[in-house]
């Protein structure tokens, strides 16, 4: 009795043995890359770190403080929260349209599915680059295009008024195919007796949008905004890429400016103090999601 | 009958539109490209000459590989475009053996405190590349990695999703496979590597597909942590020689954007079909 207690004891000491040889260097990576920057980030929050010197001394709150009057800090919260706010809807919108008309039987459609996802699996910097040369205006294509009807010619990234629609409409460019995808697969969950229902019915294919699709799409929807606008809040490429933040900062997205006053000024203080915020901004949203996630289910 | 023509003539034209209109997005997509793509065969002083649209927009008047050769011999392409390589199939392999380790431990073995540090794993999903990069960098620089391809891998080795892609894997596998093995007196060293790894191959390929991709694009990391040319990787050279340090040198900035995007274009197209499906199941790229 004793014997086989022991045994079983050992049996299950040596299964954990065996577990923590199986993750420890899955542990040992996010323990150093992971959770001790995680801890990091937090902690230096409240100090006046210089990546020059390398140090720093504890300050309290005072790198939050003044992050309120921060102007060039609260810009780049709003030229972030003004692309997201263009983006979220309008991408969604096409990506969803899309998946609708790509849904269809049609001979050849999935040459064109696979041509719309091209953007998508190029690299966001070759991208960026492209439409910089695009934009150019003096001999961008988008002017040449306009040229044949008439307009034009725009200034684009040169100009402060046009520089955050242009930026925006690339970002567009480049996933819409991507989350076309997505609500593809959320399409085909769609059973196959309510698209019959909807033709005995004889509903017409724009009553069958609204009331069908969209409803029976809430599910994917709600994922791909949450996607969509956590992508937006993470965007450093297009501003680094194409604009360098300008003109006046009117294209200059948090995680630029951040990255900017950590690496380019050695403010690591400042900058983890702003780096928490938009990590809050973030836990905040996953928590909306999750929530209703829940709602739905 | 003659509604029957009607219906037929209606939906044949809806046909036409539709077409029509799905070419007219295609163009809307492969255009730039294209674009981008036929600068890069022009030689320098051509590149602005077409401002009206034209003929020449898209085909240029004297076709050259000049462009080409210039970003080899002055760029050093050469070596950027192995380090692009190395680096992305040293993180593609070395996260696919840990991943799958952690994953086939999560969903196989019971080890005390397995639940919370799965939680723990999961929850640092929460915390993108963009938060961390500031405390990353010092990361590396304590650990005196900073300008070595080691910052570029080491931190990418393992992966909160990674890990949960192979767990989500390993738990569909029937558990009479491993308890017949462990009758056969196999340990789970034999069981991972002679049943697990085999059964795994194509959960295998699709992670490594997407984790190589995501490494191939990889930007805000190596534009931080590298700081000597020699180790540059692809996207940062295109960026810097984008922002002309000196004066862009147009042609040979639309060949290197060209030549990022052929190999991912290729490899796309022969994948296309895990790709796209697994974006579409997991909805994680």
């Amino acid at each position: 009795m004793i014997n086989s207690n022991y045994r079983k004891l050992n049996q299950s000491v040596k299964e954990s043995i065996n577990g923590y040889i199986f993750i420890l260097p899955a542990l040992l990576i996010i323990g150093v890359f992971f959770i001790n920057p995680a801890i990091k980030l937090f902690s230096l929050a409240y100090t006046d770190y210089n990546l020059m010197s390398g140090k720093g001394s504890f300050v309290g709150f005072d790198n939050f403080k003044r992050l309120l009057t921060n102007e060039d800090f609260l810009n780049s919260l709003s030229v972030t929260l003004r692309l997201a706010i263009f983006i979220v809807p309008v991408q969604t919108l096409i990506a969803m349209i899309m998946a609708v008309i790509i849904n269809q039987k049609l001979k050849g459609i999935n040459i064109f599915r696979t041509i719309y996802f091209i953007p998508a699996i190029v690299s966001f910097v070759a991208v960026a680059i492209t439409w910089k040369q695009i934009y150019n205006p003096t001999f961008g294509l988008a002017n040449t295009i306009l040229g044949i009807f008439n307009l034009g010619p725009y200034q684009f990234l040169s100009s402060k008024s046009q520089a955050l629609v242009s930026v925006a409409i690339t970002c567009i460019w480049k996933s819409w195919g991507y989350f076309m995808v997505i609500f593809l697969s959320g399409l085909q969950d769609i059973p196959g007796e309510i698209n019959e229902a909807c033709k005995i019915d004889g509903a017409n294919p724009v009553q069958k949008f609204f009331y069908i699709t969209v409803p029976m799409l809430k599910k994917t929807t709600l994922f791909v905004v949450v996607i969509t606008t956590m992508d937006a809040i993470k965007l450093f490429i297009p501003a680094f890429t194409m604009t360098g933040g300008g003109p006046l900062g009117s294209t200059d997205t948090t995680v630029h400016y951040i990255w900017r006053q950590a690496f380019r000024l050695q403010q690591v203080g400042p900058a983890t103090a702003m780096s928490t915020v938009l990590f809050v901004i973030i836990v905040v949203i996953t928590m909306i999601q999750l929530k209703l996630e829940g709602k739905n289910d | 009958m003659n509604a029957n023509i009607g219906t037929r003539t209606k939906s044949m034209i809806f046909k036409f539109l539709m077409y029509v209109f799905l070419i007219f997005v295609a163009l809307l997509v492969v255009i730039p490209f294209v674009w981008v793509m036929s600068n890069g065969f022009r030689p320098n002083a051509e590149i602005g000459k077409f401002v009206d649209f034209s003929w020449h927009t898209f085909f240029p008047q004297t076709f050259t590989l000049i462009n080409y050769v210039r970003m080899f011999e002055q760029l050093n392409m050469l070596r950027i475009i192995t380090n692009t390589f190395m680096v992305a199939f040293a993180v593609t392999f070395g996260s696919l053996f840990i991943n799958s380790l952690t994953g086939y431990a999560f969903a196989r073995i019971d080890f005390k405190g397995k639940k919370t540090i799965f939680i723990i794993f999961l929850s640092m999903a929460v915390l993108p590349i963009e938060i961390l990069i500031i405390s990353l960098y010092l990361t590396i620089v304590d650990l005196g990695l900073s300008n070595t391809y080691a910052s570029l891998i080491l931190p990418f080795l393992a992966s909160p999703f990674g890990i949960f892609f192979m767990r989500q894997f390993f738990s569909t596998v029937p558990k009479e496979l491993d308890e017949a093995a462990i009758l056969d007196g196999c340990g789970h060293y034999r069981i991972f590597a002679k049943i697990y790894i085999p059964l795994a191959k194509t959960s295998l390929f699709t992670l490594g597909l997407l984790v190589f991709l995501q490494q191939w694009d990889s930007f805000i990391v190596p534009v931080t942590f590298i700081g000597d040319e020699s180790k540059m990787l692809l996207q940062v050279a295109l960026t810097r020689l984008s922002m002309g340090l000196y004066m862009t040198d147009y042609g040979v900035l639309y060949a290197g954007v060209t030549l990022s995007i052929v190999p991912i274009l290729i490899l796309f197209l022969i994948f296309q079909k895990n790709i796209v499906e697994n974006i579409a199941t997991t909805g994680l790229k």
